[in-house]
């Protein structure tokens, strides 16, 4: 088809369309070879900007996204597939794609040129035969230009862009749908899925766990300590920390997700919301009194983190005695010139400071039942400091306490530190000042002796009166009233014997009568005495017998059966404790010594001679007296606590003969508490499933473990590292946390301390062989001798 | 097959390998024809004119066929000497690699396991078997260094029989071995326990010096410590090279545990070797446990407590007059009421019996039983059932022992009354390592009653200090009846020995209960490693848990990189022992392996598994670089005894295969110059 010839500058503004579609052409065509690293790049933006760098602000995906086209669309102009698309390349590329250009376009192109740029016609411009190929190419062109199916801009293939377009849209959505769009197959998503347990795919950016980026914890120890001992204000930035009992901990906490509401939650179920600064910051403040696992939780409640608190306890005063370093102290007998004073001397120290001190004192006067306390408060005579250490003193003077010979004094220090607002009291073992009696005469003039005896029975004293009296009376009386008296008083001093064997787990053999039946006059019978004597003695179990009678109170007749047929043996506690000057002995070991006397008494008076009983009469009430003054302090020491165990007898602790290093650990005894923690570390141990997340029952075993420890905490501090490392993994609900991997592996370090060794169970055999055929049986019995040569 | 065609001294012709007789003899007379024509012609033409000429063209002639002939026929050279293989292992001394690089006879090849050793001229070998592949014609092995396992020898016979189509064990062996590291040796320790069962650890200790582990006469003390899997301490001994030691310890928990043996010397403390035991701790299945007694006793109170605490079944039935029987059951449901009274024939009924492990009865009750009932207790007691008597003098005094009328007399051992024999002794343990300085606490004494053993029937269970016999059981069929003399066990547990009370009921029950009816997994063997890439063998007893081979899987499941991996295993039935089968495996993972069987080989399936005891069981695989002593040991042993087993050093008689190249080039060079005379003349 042929059509009107063109002008030139309407050819040159074909030409130029052509141009300008050649470079949109170009453009689109590299925008689509671009688009699929855009895909690739949406996809790595939602998997891992979204879930890794949590921390990344959202819009800046979102710039990171509109950014992109625009700078592979400017890099389009810049690139050289662009910048080639020039009238020239367009010529070239008309003539290889029409034949009737006849390779002469760049002609047209010339000659246009000439003709804007300086004005001059084809005629001037060209040779006359390139003005004859010019007008044939004219010509051509102008008839391309008119045909309307022509198109004379460039052609840039897009098959391939799209397919690969396509291809690649593809394969990211299905990344993203399976990958992103499942929780529990991504890494990043599940970690915080385990944390929480409320991964939610639909709803990622709204449950992603806010992390701690920046901590600090102040602790202000409390007033009282302040510079003592190295406790002074700190900050530290690490959320694990020891602390002094009472001392305040404030925490300054700076969280990524800012528009929420934080809580720390304590072991003891205590919680602290934490409040928000005008920085952003999170604060709380909180005195800390006992060692606990603290969580730090966001508004719906889940761990952020796990930290512990260890409490450091204020330990109450510690008080050494220097002097008496013995629990009783005897002082002689009150002589002329001698000021009965006994020196006091204690070393009193406290890890902070000392509050108040001073000394509960007792005065015990008389015997017996007529013991007479008189309790006082004392202070210490002075201080000293002796090698940074405070030393007090105290003289106590006996006769300025109103004490007399036979009287006692009973002390303990009371010692009260510093800590507010409690201040922590200890008391110190009681010493005892024993002032030794002078003689059986003092005490007896004092007329302080309470004779508990019957009538029928004649007391140690009577017997030694009544033994003087008879020597005293020798001359005067005839022999067989002498002998009479003598053995009379030989008798007597049998019947005391007797009376005090049987606090003593002595047979009964040879009393006479019971202080039920009363004073049996016949037992005194002159003539038969001796006779009658030895009778008793051969059936004594008889004599309790027939002279028992049962109790009206005692229905059973067991208490009449244990009268009749038993006897109080085996009770026979005899220890006897070394005290710094003498034996301190047991009032049981006193009381056989006084019988024993008793025993050597009653022979010589039943040999009449009475001037050699009265020694061992007289021995015998030295050591009653004693003994009673011995059961006297057992009573006094009911009203205040036992005298420790002093320290010369005590084992020291010392360690230099123990040769290895075995370690013991402190173990659980509760059963229930064992098997609960063999449960969890049987849970923990489980080397085929560390990566198996826990089940609902698998948790119940963790909650119910937790508790256990939190009980045992009070007992063991150290409980309090377990309960750490357990709150991990019990947030994350798997063995093996992300942020811990190493948890379960200390947590059963930790609990395998604390366990006892396992207790054997019956359990069933496993024979190998279980056949009977005769050479199976030889075959097993050769492998067993072979197994355990 | 070659034919042999002529032997000239040491060299022999013979045809190639596969050529027929025909093409033989069709090829030798070509080639014979052609020499005879071809000499002919050089005859003809130069005989005349120039005779020294045709002579050198003819011995030219006849060369180029004799190549040519070389070039075809195979030429073998014979000769006697020894071929050696030196195999260098870890461990070997610098002198003798030194000693190896100086020696440079031809007929010796070096060659390495380990690829550190710096030894110039050494073939390195992967495996040992891959030696006589190597060098096929070996006469001789010298092996220096540690040595080789005993499972490295069997491959590298194995492949030596390859080689000569049938086992003829016809390599002689000589081991130089290393010096000996100070380290443990022979260690011993049960891989497998149950909760509650003492871990035995035996062990020597091995010093360079040492000569004799019996006998040494190196003094360097040395501190064995054991640690617990917490890393703490346990327990200490003090120890010269070659002593031989015991420890002894109770595991805390189930689970899979690694316990440390730290060998340091005394004076400088520095840690000679540290190895780990690893050690699979399971829960302890439960026992059926019934108690028949004639009197209430503290003792079966007290067992009865202790069986329960951890969920066996017990059912007790105790006379308390002589119609009236006291009824009790503990972790399962009650006895019907009336069930047993008046004469207990539901408790020895045969059903009530074969639900019963064991069986514990008090003399008395035993010949109070009716003729009936203890024909049927001698039924159970065959067909499984344990029977543990506590002797009294109604025992002793009764005719059970000497022919009362009955079916199936009950073999038990014979006791009398001797009156001097009450006493308090301590209790021998005489399976277990006596330990040393084993003196008896009193508290550690039991009464023993006023009765003896009679015979020597039976074996002993538990002995006193003076061998006297405590405990005595006897087999009858499949189940055992043992008797005791110990009739207070239970001052032990109540004066706060109730570790030993455990441990001694808990031996008793296990050697007299019925033997379990579960499938299970074969313990390991006490004495070996297994390592990484060796194989591991395993067997399965099965059980009457109606466990059907062919419907289940065995799995091994280890962890790799964080992933559990599930590895088939084929089971195989071994024709000795119908109920055992047994399969092996090579690991390819160090660490805990788990054998199990499954219903299917779906994961799902094979979880339900886990806790099925009986068909589950976990194994430690070593590193190979673990326990280095130990294995060093076994090395020095397994090839001392290859090396006294095999066949003296002998010289063989080989054959060498002339290369062909050399006549190739021959005939080359002969048909170039006749080529020449051809152009020149």
């Amino acid at each position: 088809m042929k059509g009107k010839p063109l002008l030139p500058a309407q050819r040159l503004h074909a030409l130029k369309r052509a141009l300008q579609k050649s470079k949109q052409r170009q453009l689109f065509q590299h925008m689509l070879q671009c688009s699929p690293l855009l895909f690739v790049l949406a996809l790595l933006s939602c998997l891992l900007l979204s879930q890794v760098y949590s921390q990344w602000p959202i819009y800046a995906q979102y710039t990171l996204l509109l950014c992109a086209p625009v700078f592979i669309f400017v890099l389009g102009f810049v690139r050289p597939s662009y910048r080639q698309i020039t009238y020239a390349n367009l010529a070239k590329d008309l003539n290889r794609r029409f034949s009737t250009l006849e390779e002469s376009c760049a002609l047209l192109f010339m000659v246009e040129d000439n003709t804007s740029s300086l004005g001059l016609t084809p005629e001037q411009s060209l040779t006359s035969l390139q003005r004859l190929q010019f007008n044939r190419s004219a010509n051509a062109l102008d008839n391309l230009i008119h045909t309307k199916d022509v198109d004379l801009a460039a052609r840039y293939p897009l098959k391939v862009p799209i397919f690969i377009n396509i291809a690649t849209g593809l394969v990211c959505f299905i990344l993203w749908y399976f990958v992103a769009g499942n929780p529990q197959s991504w890494i990043g998503q599940s970690e915080h899925a385990s944390l929480n347990g409320q991964a939610n795919s639909t709803s990622v950016k709204a449950d992603r766990l806010p992390s701690i980026i920046t901590a600090q914890l102040d602790v202000t120890p409390p007033p009282y300590a302040l510079g003592i001992n190295g406790y002074t204000t700190h900050q530290t930035h690490a959320l694990d920390a020891q602390v002094l009992a009472g001392s305040q901990a404030t925490w300054r906490i700076d969280l990524s997700a800012r528009q929420s509401q934080y809580s720390l939650k304590f072991s003891d179920n205590d919680s602290l919301a934490l409040t928000q600064n005008a920085d952003g910051i999170f604060t709380g403040s909180k005195v800390i009194h006992r060692s606990s696992v603290y969580q730090v939780l966001d508004e719906k409640q889940r761990v952020v983190a796990v930290h512990t608190l260890m409490v450091t306890a204020d330990e109450a005063p510690k008080i050494t005695f220097i002097a008496p370093q013995a629990t009783i102290t005897e002082i002689p007998s009150y002589a002329e010139g001698t000021k009965p004073v006994v020196y006091t001397q204690a070393l009193i120290k406290d890890d902070f400071a000392l509050g108040k001190v001073e000394i509960i004192a007792s005065v015990a006067k008389g015997s017996g039942e007529s013991v007479k306390f008189r309790d006082s408060v004392f202070t210490f005579d002075t201080v000293q400091s002796i090698a940074g250490e405070q030393v007090y003193n105290k003289s106590w003077d006996l006769v300025a306490l109103g004490m007399a010979p036979g009287d006692e004094l009973y002390f303990s220090i009371r010692a009260w530190d510093n800590r507010q607002p409690d201040p922590q009291r200890s008391r110190s073992s009681s010493k005892i000042v024993r002032w030794l009696d002078e003689d059986t005469e003092t005490v007896f003039s004092e007329g302080t002796l309470v004779d508990n005896m019957p009538a029928y029975f004649k007391s140690q004293r009577q017997i030694i009166i009544d033994t003087k009296a008879l020597i005293a009376n020798e001359a005067i009386l005839n022999d067989p009233e002498f002998k009479q008296t003598s053995g009379e008083l030989g008798i007597a001093q049998a019947d005391l014997k007797h009376k005090y064997g049987q606090f003593v787990g002595d047979e009964i053999s040879g009393i006479v009568h019971t202080m039920e039946g009363g004073a049996n006059t016949e037992q005194f019978d002159q003539d038969n005495h001796e006779e009658h004597a030895d009778d008793e003695k051969e059936d004594e179990h008889k004599e309790h017998s027939a002279h028992s009678k049962p109790d009206a109170m005692d229905k059973s007749g067991y208490q009449t059966a244990i009268e009749q047929f038993g006897h109080a043996h085996g009770e026979t506690d005899v220890a006897i404790f070394k005290t710094q000057d003498t034996i301190e002995q047991n009032p049981r070991v006193m009381m056989k010594r006084a019988i024993g006397y008793m025993w050597q008494a009653e022979s010589q008076l039943r040999l009449n001679r009475p001037q050699d009983a009265l020694p061992h009469e007289e021995q015998a009430l030295l050591w009653l007296n004693r003994a009673k003054k011995a059961e006297r302090i057992y009573v006094k020491r009911l009203g205040f606590e036992p005298p420790p165990v002093s320290e010369k007898r005590r084992y020291q602790g010392k360690l230099d003969d123990i040769e290895n290093n075995v370690q013991q650990h402190p173990t659980v005894q509760n059963d229930s508490n064992i098997q609960a923690l063999q449960r969890l570390i049987a849970l923990l141990n489980a080397p085929m499933q560390s990566t198996v997340p826990f089940n609902n029952d698998e948790l119940a075993i963790l909650q119910d473990a937790n508790s256990r420890l939190q009980n045992m905490l009070d007992e063991d501090p150290n409980v309090i590292r377990i309960l750490a490392l357990l709150a991990q993994i019990e947030s994350a609900k798997q063995r093996h946390p992300t942020s811990c991997e190493l948890c379960a592996e200390r947590l059963q370090a930790q609990l395998w301390q604390l366990l006892p060794p396992a207790q054997s169970s019956p359990a069933q055999p496993r024979r190998p062989y279980s056949n009977t055929q005769p050479a199976i049986k030889h075959y097993a019995e050769f492998l067993r001798i072979k197994e355990h040569p | 097959m070659s034919w042999h065609v002529a032997q000239i001294g040491a060299y022999s012709l013979t045809t190639p390998q596969n050529m027929s007789l025909r093409q033989c003899t069709v090829l030798g007379i070509l080639l014979l024809g052609a020499w005879l024509f071809s000499n002919l012609l050089i005859y003809r033409r130069l005989f005349k004119p120039r005779g020294y000429i045709c002579a050198l063209l003819l011995s030219l002639n006849t060369l180029a066929f004799m190549a040519f002939l070389g070039t075809v026929l195979d030429t073998r050279y014979s000769h006697t000497h020894t071929k050696q293989a030196i195999l260098v292992t870890s461990g070997v001394s610098q002198e003798k690699l030194a000693a190896l690089g100086k020696d440079k006879s031809g007929y010796n090849t070096v060659f390495t396991l380990d690829n550190n050793i710096d030894l110039s001229g050494a073939t390195y070998l992967a495996s040992p078997s891959l030696l006589v592949h190597a060098m096929p014609d070996v006469d001789t092995i010298s092996v220096l260094g540690d040595g080789l396992s005993s499972e490295q020898w069997r491959t590298l016979l194995a492949t030596q029989a390859h080689r000569d189509g049938v086992y003829t064990n016809s390599i002689a062996v000589t081991f130089s071995p290393s010096i000996k590291s100070t380290g443990l040796v022979d260690m011993r320790w049960n891989r497998q326990i149950t909760l509650g069962e003492q871990l035995d650890i035996t062990g020597i200790v091995q010093a360079p010096t040492t000569v004799d582990k019996a006998n040494s006469h190196d003094t360097t003390q040395y501190l064995l410590q054991l640690q617990t899997p917490s890393g703490s301490v346990e327990q200490e001994e003090h120890l010269v090279a070659g002593q031989s030691f015991h420890l002894s310890t109770q595991p805390k928990s189930a689970g899979q545990w690694l316990y440390t043996l730290k060998l340091l010397t005394l004076s400088s403390q520095q840690v000679l070797e540290q190895s780990q035991l690893a050690v699979s701790i399971e829960q302890p299945p439960t026992l059926r446990v019934a108690i028949w007694q004639s009197a209430p006793s503290f003792e079966t109170k007290h067992l009865k407590d202790w069986a329960s605490k951890t969920g066996s079944q017990i059912k007790v039935v105790t006379q308390i007059s002589q119609q009236a029987y006291l009824r009790q059951t503990i972790n399962q449901a009650p006895l019907a009421t009336g069930s047993v009274a008046p004469k207990g024939k539901q408790f020895f009924s045969p059903q009530a019996l074969n639900d019963s492990d064991i069986l514990l009865m008090d003399g008395r009750g035993l010949v109070q039983l009716s003729v009936d009932e203890r024909d049927r207790l001698g039924e159970a007691v065959e067909s499984g059932m344990g029977l543990l008597v506590f002797a009294d003098n109604d025992l002793a005094d009764s005719n059970l022992f000497n022919g009362a009328p009955q079916k199936k007399k009950l073999n038990m051992p014979r006791v009398q009354v001797d009156k001097q024999a009450e006493d308090e002794l301590a209790i021998i343990y005489p399976q277990r390592p006596v330990t040393k300085n084993a003196k008896a606490m009193p508290s550690q004494l039991l009464a023993v009653s006023p009765l003896r053993f009679s015979n020597e029937q039976g074996d002993v269970l538990l002995n006193a200090p003076n061998q006297r016999p405590l405990v005595k059981r006897v087999h009858q069929g499949l189940g055992q009846v043992a008797m005791t003399l110990i009739p207070r066990s239970y001052v032990w547990k109540i004066n706060d020995n109730q570790q030993a009370y455990g441990r001694l009921w808990h031996y008793l029950f296990k050697q007299i209960a019925r033997n379990t009816q579960h499938t299970y997994w074969q313990p390991e063997k006490q004495d070996q490693l297994t390592l990484l890439h060796a194989q591991l063998n395993a067997c399965l007893t099965l059980g009457n848990d109606k466990f059907t081979v062919s419907r289940y899987q065995a799995f091994s499941q280890y962890m790799d990189n964080q992933l559990r991996i599930e590895q088939p295993l084929v089971l195989n039935q071994q024709p000795e022992q119908p109920i055992w089968w047994c399969t092996h495996y090579w690991p390819q993972t160090s660490g805990w392996h788990r054998l199990y069987l499954a219903n299917t080989t779906t994961a799902n399936q094979a979880e339900t598994s886990l806790n099925k005891p009986a068909a589950s069981q976990y194994r430690y695989v070593y590193s190979p670089d673990t326990w280095p002593s130990w294995q060093q040991s076994n090395k020095h042993a397994a090839s001392k005894e290859m090396a006294a087993l095999s066949p003296q050093k002998t010289s063989n008689m080989h054959q060498e295969i002339l290369h062909k190249g050399w006549f190739y080039g021959l005939l080359l060079l002969m048909l170039t110059l006749l080529w020449l005379a051809r152009r020149l003349l």
